[in-house]
């Protein structure tokens, strides 16, 4: 049975954060939907990146990470080394650009963005069904985060704790609201970096130190030290070194779900200044979940599952009050990235796939009806798989990553950068690149050839896309109105930085149409 | 030729459009060319959504670009007659009924992504009106540089770069 203390405060969490949730709610009603959600406040960088963060730490960071580390010792730092730059090396290269080309091209989602830049349906066809295919499996690795983490917090067994979270995440995301207002973010995300810090302080102060903590995991197996990872079972392997640092650093540009918020982005400053503040935050924060992992090894030497490495660790070292309200922030965190990555998968279900292909005339209240009926699916089929075969949460992120990644990366980048990306080299490169990242895996090829899905995957689409785009400039050439499109996102040219920063992206549109009218 | 128009209340003059985009435009010279005013179809909803059993009520005012068909959302604004060159008034094609849908469209969008929540807001239309926002179009130029314009939100002053043009006039 799960610790009463920790039970009730975590209990007492959520009375808050909806508490919070609700007085904003009240606060900002009757105002138009930005008031709504920010109690009639603009926002700026700092709580913009705070929010961010929230959303964006997920059972990966708290599940996975922990596992990794205490599993592989310090080869799992690859993987927060591409972390940790990873936001702003995505926001650097395709954000104000990719801001630009979708408000031009009038784009919604980031599916129909690639339709629109790659014009045809079966851009967005294909595009949509890998899209909610393998969003499936990153929202089932936060079913299971929140399932393991519920099942230790209250004692629950794990089919029933698992419902629970599961239960919990489905009425968040039909609901949303009390949880979604800016307040709530930023509370949460100062609670999640206050929790983590205080663990990993408390676990160097258990145990005398990071020296000393480093000499002791020596003394039970040396390897744990050696970015080879345990046994040096990596020794050599470059292809997995490349692979596992590219994943979350230019992997992210891949992601439907996360390039989809530079289409929200307000202006360039706030957006390089919360992308300098989220760097800053990973800085501090990337690196310690693998850390706590590595240092479990020591505390919790014969841990039944990794993956609780870190939920054990705060229960273990910290006062049970703060452990309750440490385990609500990652459970909040788990759920508010569930329900963001539910809420896209819905989305483009309804509208790239639904309405652009089945039902033309679909009103917005059936496109709503849609996305909910898909992500009662997901709940069901994500249930059933959670509990009879629950792969590793890292594994299955880290696998997801790598097909999303391969599959959409040079779409996205090559769209604002390369004025020859062509539609035939688009398609070739997501297919491809998706394919070949899969089967990596899949049929074993990765442990065969010591090189990670990831690096493999995306060599191919990059090469797919220059070489088939080259090849059929001819029969398929890109748009007249598309190349023009990029030119004015690229800017290129005398203006001055100032300016650049100054720039309302809401205006790009009027920008286009009075060039337009004054020819 | 003049026309009377409902445009978007000015704030920002002439001259204080010229001195933003010079605040910005390091080297160039900034100079007001002429004042534009660009069509869009305003519609102001008034919406709720139930969150278990609360009824939560929000206004949305949505902004739909005649000429690029595009619809989002905008803060309120005040609205005044004014009459202008016809040849400064952009006129665009969408019709009232094909930006309606696109507003609706909007809304739900952006109350499902901004509320992170499958929630179909009730909408009812209060206003609308077919509105025009007056633009500062300001060439800035440069004796050894290729001289580019910025357009300058009346209403608000925000600004955004047009095309730049080997040859602007």
């Amino acid at each position: 049975m799960g610790n009463p203390v920790v039970i009730l405060f975590l209990i007492l969490y959520y009375v808050v954060v909806v508490g919070i949730g609700f007085w904003a709610i009240k606060r900002g009603a009757a105002q138009d939907l930005e008031g709504f959600l920010l109690g009639g406040r603009k926002i700026g960088p700092l709580v913009t990146a705070m929010t961010l963060q929230a959303t964006s730490m997920s059972g990966y960071m708290f599940l996975g990470g922990g596992s990794a580390g205490y599993t592989t010792g310090y080869w799992s730092i690859w993987y927060a080394a591409g972390d940790i730059g990873g936001g702003v090396v995505n926001l650097s290269i395709i954000g104000r650009r990719m801001r630009k080309l979708s408000k031009m091209m009038g784009s919604l989602t980031s599916i129909e963005y690639l339709e629109h830049r790659y014009p045809h349906p079966a851009t967005r066809l294909v595009s949509g069904i890998l899209t909610v295919f393998f969003l499936f499996f990153y929202v089932l690795a936060q079913f299971i985060a929140g399932g393991k983490g519920m099942a230790l917090v209250t004692g629950l067994p794990y089919w029933l704790a698992l419902l629970v979270a599961l239960g919990i995440i489905l009425i968040y995301t039909y609901m949303g609201g009390y949880f979604a207002v800016a307040y709530t973010d930023f509370f949460q995300s100062i609670v999640m970096l206050i929790g983590i810090v205080w663990i990993f302080s408390a676990c160097l102060s258990y145990l005398g130190g990071f020296t000393a903590a480093n000499q002791a995991i020596a003394e039970i197996d040396p390897t744990y030290l050696s970015v080879w990872g345990k046994d040096l079972g990596y020794k050599g392997q470059w292809g997995e070194v490349a692979g596992a640092v590219l994943i979350f650093s230019v992997g992210y540009m891949g992601w439907p779900h996360v390039v989809v918020r530079h289409m929200a982005m307000d202006d360039p400053h706030t957006a390089r200044t919360a992308g300098l503040y989220s760097t800053i935050w990973n800085l501090f924060f990337v690196t310690s979940p693998y850390l706590i992992g590595i240092f479990a090894i020591l505390i919790l030497p014969d841990l039944a599952d990794p993956e609780l490495a870190i939920f054990t660790v705060a229960g273990e070292l910290l006062p049970a009050a703060v452990t309750g309200i440490v385990m609500a922030a990652i459970m909040a965190a788990i759920m508010s990235t569930a329900d963001s990555i539910l809420l896209q998968t819905g989305t483009v279900a309804s509208r790239d796939i639904y309405q652009r292909f089945f039902n033309k005339k679909a009103t917005e209240k059936q496109m709503v009806r849609v996305s909910r009926i898909l992500i009662l699916v997901i709940g069901l089929i994500g249930y059933i798989v959670a509990l009879v075969q629950p792969p590793g949460v890292f594994a299955i992120v880290v696998f997801t990553t790598s097909v999303l990644g391969s599959a959409f990366l040079p779409a996205y980048v090559c769209a604002v950068w390369w004025r020859k990306a062509n539609t035939p080299g688009a398609l070739t490169s997501i297919i491809g690149g998706a394919a070949v990242a899969f089967l990596w895996k899949v049929a074993g090829i990765a442990a065969a050839t010591a090189v990670h899905p990831m690096f493999a995957g995306l060599l191919v689409s990059i090469i797919l896309m220059i070489v088939v785009s080259l090849a059929t400039q001819g029969s398929s050439p890109v748009p007249e109105y598309i190349t023009k499109a990029i030119d004015e996102c690229a800017n290129v040219g005398p203006i001055p930085k100032g300016m650049e920063e100054m720039s309302e992206f809401n205006l790009v549109a009027a920008a286009k149409g009075i060039n337009d009218k004054l020819k | 030729m003049k026309q009377t128009i409902t445009a978007v209340k000015q704030h920002i003059s002439s001259q204080q459009a010229a001195l933003l985009v010079q605040s910005a435009a390091g080297d160039f010279v900034a100079q007001v060319q002429k004042k534009i005013y660009y069509p869009y179809f305003w519609f102001y909803f008034r919406c709720s959504v139930k969150i278990l059993k609360w009824e939560h009520p929000m206004r949305v005012s949505c902004l739909v670009d005649r000429i690029n068909k595009e619809a989002a959302t905008s803060s309120l604004f005040e609205r005044e007659e004014v009459e202008a060159d016809t040849e400064n008034i952009l006129e665009g094609e969408l019709s009232r009924e094909e930006a309606y849908k696109m507003a609706e469209t909007y809304v739900v969008h952006a109350s499902i992504h901004k509320m992170r929540s499958i929630l179909y807001p009730k909408q009812q239309l209060v206003e609308e009106a077919a509105v025009y926002k007056p633009f500062w179009l300001v060439k800035c130029s440069h004796p050894r540089k290729t001289s580019f314009r910025v357009i300058v939100d009346g209403g608000t002053g925000k600004l955004q770069i047009l095309k730049i043009q080997e040859d602007d006039s």
